[in-house]
């Protein structure tokens, strides 16, 4: 399912993005389109322009040029003086010297005639200037200029044609009729011209701006061209020249390349300019406007699809991101809920938030039975002080977590230690601060704390205690030794002082015994020597010899006759006997009675040993049985020993299976009660 | 000057009987207490020349005693004091905060015993006799 939801959203993305592409792109492209397209209609306009203004100026200025030609001839036709010479129109008659002069006249007044010439009306040359007896009597009624005044023109500018004159240059020529005075035509002055000054007007006129300028005359011969030689031969008017001057079809134009022209007529003349420019020329300027158009249109074309793709890369690494996020979210999750510590997260007005299972475990609280407690609800109510200063250092300290420890209360009311690590927490994006509450169960590590101290403190008690027992007794060995040594004594006080010292190292020897003895009992080092034991007997045993020792005090046996015997090591039972009979005589220093009572019960053998001594302070009851344990404070220090005893006791006891109790009060006395079990059978 | 009055107090009794039968056989007058309250009561009925305590006691620790009689105005100069000890660094210890002359630690060589005791009284003389 989540694929498909990614796929979906993929698609979807895809679609937005592909919506902006043709959104973005498209107005881009038209604008583009329009552009290209109005830029290159101005540069066909402009071109047009350009080439209709060439073409008409050309075609006035050799319009002025032809008929200024036609002119100079016209004038010359109707000077009388050739009239005259010309006569009736009889060739014979021509007074030829006069036509001759006429002639030179003619050529000698303008430049560039090649040939000037005088036909009879038929058209057969009857004199030329320069001469050239080859040319007379040749007819040229073939010529065009013939056709031209045979039509009625005059004066006529002819097509170009080859003159038979000379090394047969082109020419053109200006033709004009000679005629009498009643207007019949008695003959033809014709001028022929060389095509320089035509050549030099076109060119003139086209220099510059690439634009080819082809004059053509009447019969659709190219006259001349501002590139290269003219070939003087028909043009063919159907393509291209005369039949469109439609410029924005270029490929009609004649020649590989295509181009722009104009066909400009000369209606006087009867002839036309072509005026042409190769496209490539013309929409130059064009194209760059046109490649500059579509360097930015592609510049902003990539811009946009920059834009997208990183859109898309963004979308997709945000895709990725909420994706490890929920990743994230999921680990954090799971943290949550399997962490081996507490974790709460609580209010700024101390109300829990979130709880996490093993917080709820620990309190003792159904899932999600924490939220919306306040925390002090389960905090001890002798730390609920503490715990609300600690929540204000927590409020006042700006980032470190701050860690206490304090009294939890589960919800069945039992109490147990807890170390709580709290960590203030800015919300995010304005979401209310709270705080991260860590809790750990430390109960079990303060306990095994406290006894550790405990243990210590009683280590270092036992040494000092030992050390002043051992310093004593030592202390009186070796006074009375160096006495007995060093002093003049009598035999008695020798002796005397010799029991002292056997008395301090026979208590130096029991403490030792004592110590090593509860050393090795603790570590299980000791094997005893279980046999069937009458505790009576030996509880009576006890009893005669501490009343031997102790007459200040009334020591007294109850013990019923013929117990069973039970299994036991009997030295040992001898050593608790004695023990406990020696402490009940040692706590009741004022002497009185110390009962001894044997009973069987269902559990085994019962001794109890009374005394009606300072008996325990009640704080004290727990602890009479622990090693190095003396009753403290304000008790007569005159009771002597290691403190080790009892602990002694309770290790025997224990060892055979059995068990040991004290009942005390203080003032009245101690009651220390043991039990040896039966045999197993 | 022989005869001096020595107030010994211990609650051990083989140390009480140690040192006090000791400084007898050297002419001495000898008292012994149990306990620090014994000193305190057989200390007022006759303030000794020398009083020998030690600083473990029950009742009446030596720190107690030889403050409470400080503090009480009983200890004059013409008494020397003596702390007995089971460890060297609390008796020097002791010595310094109630101001006693010596201190010994145990166990005690009897020679020592007897220079000290000697150097204590004489201690106290010299001050009981200066004016003032």
């Amino acid at each position: 399912m989540p694929n498909r939801n990614a796929s979906g959203r993929f698609n979807r993305r895809l679609g937005l993005l592909g919506l902006y592409l043709i959104l973005s792109l498209g107005p881009l492209a038209i604008l583009t389109a329009v552009n290209v397209y109005s830029v290159r209609q101005a540069a066909v306009t402009q071109t047009k322009d350009n080439l209709t203004a060439s073409a008409a100026s050309l075609g006035v200025a050799i319009d002025a040029q032809m008929n200024g030609l036609g002119a100079v001839v016209h004038s010359y036709s109707t000077t009388p003086s050739l009239i005259a010479a010309l006569g009736t129109g009889d060739p014979l008659a021509f007074n030829q010297a006069e036509i001759d002069q006429r002639l030179q006249s003619l050529v000698s007044d303008q430049a560039d005639v090649v040939v000037a010439f005088v036909t009879d009306a038929e058209g057969t040359l009857r004199d030329s200037v320069p001469a050239d007896a080859a040319l007379v009597g040749q007819s040229y009624s073939n010529r065009d200029w013939y056709r031209g005044i045979v039509n009625g023109r005059s004066p006529y500018i002819s097509a170009v044609y080859q003159t038979a004159y000379g090394t047969n240059p082109w020419v053109v020529a200006a033709a004009a009729p000679v005629l009498d005075a009643s207007g019949q035509r008695i003959g033809i002055l014709v001028a022929a011209f060389g095509l320089a000054p035509l050549e030099n007007t076109l060119l003139s006129v086209g220099q510059g701006d690439h634009i080819r300028l082809i004059a053509i005359d009447q019969l659709d011969h190219e006259v001349a061209d501002t590139e290269g030689t003219p070939t003087k031969l028909v043009l063919d008017p159907g393509k291209p020249i005369g039949a469109t001057n439609d410029v924005t079809r270029p490929e009609l134009s004649r020649g590989r390349s295509p181009v722009y022209f104009v066909y400009a007529e000369m209606p006087d003349l009867n002839w036309a300019v072509l005026a042409q420019i190769p496209a490539s020329r013309a929409l130059a300027g064009s194209n760059q406007a046109i490649l500059f158009t579509l360097g930015l249109a592609a510049l902003m074309a990539l811009v946009i699809l920059a834009g997208l793709v990183l859109l898309a890369r963004t979308l997709a690494q945000g895709d990725r991101d909420s994706a490890a996020l929920r990743a994230d979210e999921g680990r954090l999750r799971t943290i949550f809920n399997y962490a081996g510590v507490g974790i709460m997260t609580i209010s700024t007005d101390d109300v829990v938030l979130s709880a996490n299972p093993a917080m709820e475990a620990m309190l003792g609280y159904p899932p999600g039975g924490l939220i919306g407690m306040r925390f002090q609800e389960f905090t001890h109510p002798d730390d609920r002080p503490l715990s609300t200063s600690f929540r204000a250092r927590l409020d006042s300290s700006n980032s470190g977590p701050v860690s206490m420890e304090k009294r939890y209360v589960r919800a069945d009311g039992s109490v147990f230690w807890g170390q709580v690590t709290a960590t203030p927490v800015q919300g995010e994006r304005g979401a209310a601060p709270f705080s991260v509450s860590m809790v750990q169960d430390i109960q079990e590590r303060r306990d095994s704390t406290e006894r550790l101290e405990k243990l210590n403190n009683d280590k270092s008690h036992f040494v000092s205690l030992v050390s002043h027992e051992f310093r004593n007794a030592l202390t009186g060995i070796q006074g009375f030794s160096e006495t007995i040594r060093d002093e003049d004594l009598t035999p008695e006080d020798v002796r005397d002082f010799a029991n002292d010292i056997n008395r301090d190292a026979k208590r130096l020897a029991r403490m030792i015994n004592d110590l090593l003895d509860l050393e090795r009992m603790e570590a299980g080092r000791v094997e005893f020597e279980r046999a069937p034991v009458d505790l009576g007997a030996l509880a009576a045993e006890a009893v005669e010899a501490a009343q031997l020792t102790s007459p200040s005090h009334t020591l007294r046996l109850e013990a019923e006759p013929a117990l069973p015997e039970v299994s036991a090591d009997a030295d040992k039972m001898t050593q608790v006997l004695v023990n406990l009979i020696s402490n009940a005589i040692k706590y009741s220093p004022a002497g009185g009675e110390v009962l001894v009572s044997v009973q069987a019960t269902t559990e085994g053998v019962r001794v109890r040993v009374q005394d009606h001594g300072l008996g325990i302070p009640e704080q004290e009851l727990e602890r009479v049985f622990e090693r190095y344990h003396r009753l403290e404070g304000g008790r007569p220090r005159d009771i002597r020993g290691t403190g080790l005893g009892l602990a002694i006791v309770k290790q025997i006891v224990e060892a055979h299976g059995g068990r040991i109790d004290v009942e005390s009060r203080e003032g009245e006395g101690s009651t220390f009660t043991f039990v040896i079990p039966w045999p197993a059978s | 000057m022989a005869g001096e009055l020595i107030l010994i107090a211990d609650d051990e009794p083989s140390i009480r009987k140690l040192i006090g039968s000791f400084l007898s056989r050297r002419g001495y007058r000898v008292v012994v207490a149990a306990d620090g309250e014994e000193a305190l009561r057989l200390f007022l009925q006759e303030p000794p020349q020398l009083l020998i305590t030690d600083l473990n006691m029950p009742n009446l620790s030596g720190m107690e005693l030889l403050s409470k009689l400080a503090q009480s105005g009983r200890l004059g100069p013409s008494t020397a004091t003596m702390i007995i000890s089971g460890t060297k660094g609390l008796a020097v210890a002791a010595e310094l905060e109630v101001s006693a002359d010596d201190s010994l630690t145990k166990p005690i060589d009897m020679a020592e015993l007897e220079t000290r005791v000697k150097a204590a009284l004489a201690l106290a003389q010299s001050r009981s006799q200066k004016p003032g």
